[in-house]
């Protein structure tokens, strides 16, 4: 797998830590850049979905805005309440933080621009993007505050919850990248890398032969980045602000960071297992810059839906959230492997695939919708029958109180 | 001393530290989040043992899983609005079967003859090797262990319904 | 990488450290989290037999495998023993297992 090997870079041979040390600044760059252009864009595209017209005032079209607020951020008092947690409560953006940067590792931007081209890409993207969760229980805990705690318990079930249904519509995508590594007698080694993944997609990308698998993991980012209609962990008109809601100036802003970060992180993974990646309608002897151009184009294609998504979709309730997830996903998730290896193993076209997991999508979202139907109905009638009547509440009403 | 040696030694005396943290911590929160630092540190030293599979195992089971059943826990028995004594009566008698268990262990390891290779000419274990061999000469506990998994899963659903009339 | 014998020991030391937990500790989950050390220190062991005797053992790495079944068994202990500590608690009110005394006399 060719790498990119920076001391080669410009004709220069540098040492291995100067390489190492020019990589993690372009990441903490990119990741600076990247939190900053999105929570402008996502304020932009809200404003248009909400006929406003957004910041106008900071910069040209208000591009500043998002730097203004960034020093606003970074000049604030940083507070701690009294009786906090210290340590846990310092200490839990670091968690938060860290796991997000260490998933920039694998990711493959093109073909050969991978930090680190890990054999086991997918896997370590998903075992160390959980870890995130530590911080933010810590912060729920530490924070010694009710809607903190409420908040961080409400993250980790939904995360736990929706890491199963994402891993299990990938691991139908590895099991094709597998079959067709095995084709000619070879190893399926390297199916789980990410670059192999988007190698394996010249022609046709997994969205094709894996709808369903796209609209699972789709959910479940959002479920995960806790991003509307998922949003209860953080929904400020039930929990207040959730897990950082103590929390001021730079550390609230490292959690915003992590979370932009895993935003831009999930979806170009998404995008490479789904869409092709780098790859998808050129092939791999474009060159670089038209590999770069196609990653953020796939990226940003993909960033807008999430934005669309919090533009009309209203919350859901905790319950709800959890039933989607279980009674719901990850059935259709299984299933989907199943038919998936069932179909491989017995040697079916892969169009087979791609028409039973349009099936299941047809099914899935037949059953959602026939649900918010009945559901809607009922709600309904039930208004029609037990009208809501005012009432005089007085002292003595013995239903009313005082 | 190679670059790998120093760093296994750090990530031991990291394991070490915070496996104290877990059992010493005067706060069981405390305690529960040193354990995701011990438990972080054994799947580092399966890196520097070259099974990185293993250790990824061990981060999505223990790093996520694990730990967030543990604090749950925590908070259903509310640990925090009641303190009170961690710690049992029979400290020093614990610390004496836990040294002697310790010096018993060294002992062994020192006076035993290894039958090992050269750390040095030790290649890493490919992973694709361990899907094979899981797959076929140990199928059947693999399948068994599914098993396992489905019943501990509807025990522990089980176990924690509410009784009839509860609330 | 290290000698096998520094591994051991280090992994030693962290078994006797989960003994000392589960002996001292009162709350049912700190106990639970004294055997997951226990549990971690012996999955080491499996592991560093499993690498270092791979080749003088004629290729087999058994011990990976069992550090794999230990990992999942760990997953449903946990889960069930978490499920009875619950239960504990909304029965009697803690979760401390030394006063936890009905069938004692």
């Amino acid at each position: 797998m060719p790498e990119i090997v920076l001391s080669e870079f410009a004709g220069l041979s540098l040492p291995d830590w100067i390489d190492a040390l020019i990589r993690i600044v372009f990441i903490v760059a990119l990741m600076t850049v990247n939190a900053l252009a999105l929570i402008y864009l996502e304020r932009k595209i809200l404003a248009r979905f909400q006929q406003r017209v957004g910041p106008t005032r900071t910069g040209p079209f208000g591009m500043l805005q998002s730097a203004a607020d960034a020093l606003k951020l970074l000049t604030k008092e940083d507070v701690r309440p009294t009786s906090a947690d210290r340590w846990v409560f310092e200490l839990a953006p670091y968690f938060a933080f860290v796991p997000v940067f260490l998933v920039f590792i694998p990711i493959p931007w093109t073909e050969t621009w991978i930090v680190r081209d890990l054999e086991l890409g997918f896997l370590y993207v998903f075992g160390v993007l959980g870890l995130n969760l530590v911080g933010v229980v810590m912060a729920g805990w530490g924070s010694d505050n009710k809607y903190a705690l409420l908040g961080a318990v409400r993250a980790a079930a939904q995360a736990i919850s929706y890491e199963l249904p994402m891993l299990l519509v990938s691991v139908g995508v590895i099991l094709i990248v597998a079959a067709r590594l095995t084709v000619d007698g070879g190893s399926a080694f390297g199916a789980v890398n990410l670059n192999v993944i988007a190698l394996e997609q010249t022609t046709t990308p997994f969205i094709l032969l894996q709808p369903l698998g796209f609209a699972i993991f789709m959910i479940g980012a959002l479920a995960e980045l806790h991003r509307p209609p998922f949003d209860m962990p953080i929904a400020e008109s039930e929990v207040v602000g959730g897990y950082f809601v103590e929390y001021s100036g730079i550390r609230w802003s490292f959690f915003f960071l992590a979370e932009y970060t895993a935003l831009l992180l999930l979806v170009v993974i998404g995008s490479t297992v789904f869409l092709g990646g780098w790859n998808f309608p050129f092939g791999e002897d474009v060159g670089l810059g038209l590999q770069v151009l196609l990653t953020i184009a796939k990226t940003s294609a993909v960033i807008f839906i999430l934005f669309w998504s919090r533009a009309v979709l209203p919350r859901l309730r905790i319950d709800q959230l959890m039933a989607f997830s279980w009674k719901v996903l990850l059935p259709f998730s299984i299933v989907q492997v199943l038919a998936n290896a069932i179909i491989l193993a017995y040697g079916g076209g892969e169009w087979i695939i791609g028409i039973t997991s349009l099936a299941l999508l047809l099914l899935l979202i037949g059953l959602v919708y026939g649900r918010a139907r009945t559901l809607s109905r009922g709600a309904g009638r039930s208004l029609n029958k037990q009208p809501a009547r005012p009432r005089l509440i007085t002292a003595h009403d013995p239903a009313g109180g005082d | 001393m190679s670059a790998t040696e120093i760093v296994f030694y750090c990530i031991a005396f990291f394991m070490i530290a915070s496996g104290l943290g877990v059992v010493l911590a005067r706060n069981i929160v405390h305690s529960a989040l040193a354990l995701i630092l011990a438990l972080g540190a054994v799947a580092g030293v399966y890196v520097i043992l070259t099974v990185e599979f293993l250790a990824l195992t061990q981060l999505v089971v223990y790093g996520a899983a694990v730990i967030m059943l543990v604090l749950f826990a925590l908070m259903l028995t509310r640990a925090r609005e009641r303190p009170q004594a961690l710690f049992g009566k029979n400290r020093p008698i614990a610390f004496v079967i836990a040294a002697g268990l310790l010096t018993a262990f060294i002992a062994g390891i020192v006076a035993s003859e290894w039958a090992t290779t050269n750390p040095d000419d030790i290649e890493p274990l490919p992973f694709q090797e361990i899907g094979d061999v899981l797959f076929s000469a140990w199928a059947v506990p693999f399948e068994v262990i599914s098993v396992v998994l489905v019943i501990a899963m509807a025990g522990a659903i089980l176990l924690s319904q509410p009784d009839q009339g509860e609330q | 990488m290290p000698p096998l014998e520094h591994v051991l020991v280090i992994s030693a030391i962290l078994f006797s450290i989960g003994v000392y937990g589960v002996l001292t500790r009162r709350n049912a989950v700190n106990i639970l989290m004294s055997v997951e050390l226990m549990l971690n220190a012996v999955s080491i062991n499996m592991v560093a037999f499993a690498i270092y005797g791979r080749v003088a053992f004629d290729n087999t790495f058994t011990g990976i495998i069992f550090a794999f079944f230990i990992v999942v068994v760990a997953a449903a202990e946990v889960a069930l023993a978490l499920g009875i500590v619950v239960r504990l608690f909304r029965n009697r009110a803690t979760a401390n297992v030394d006063e936890v005394n009905l069938l004692k006399w």
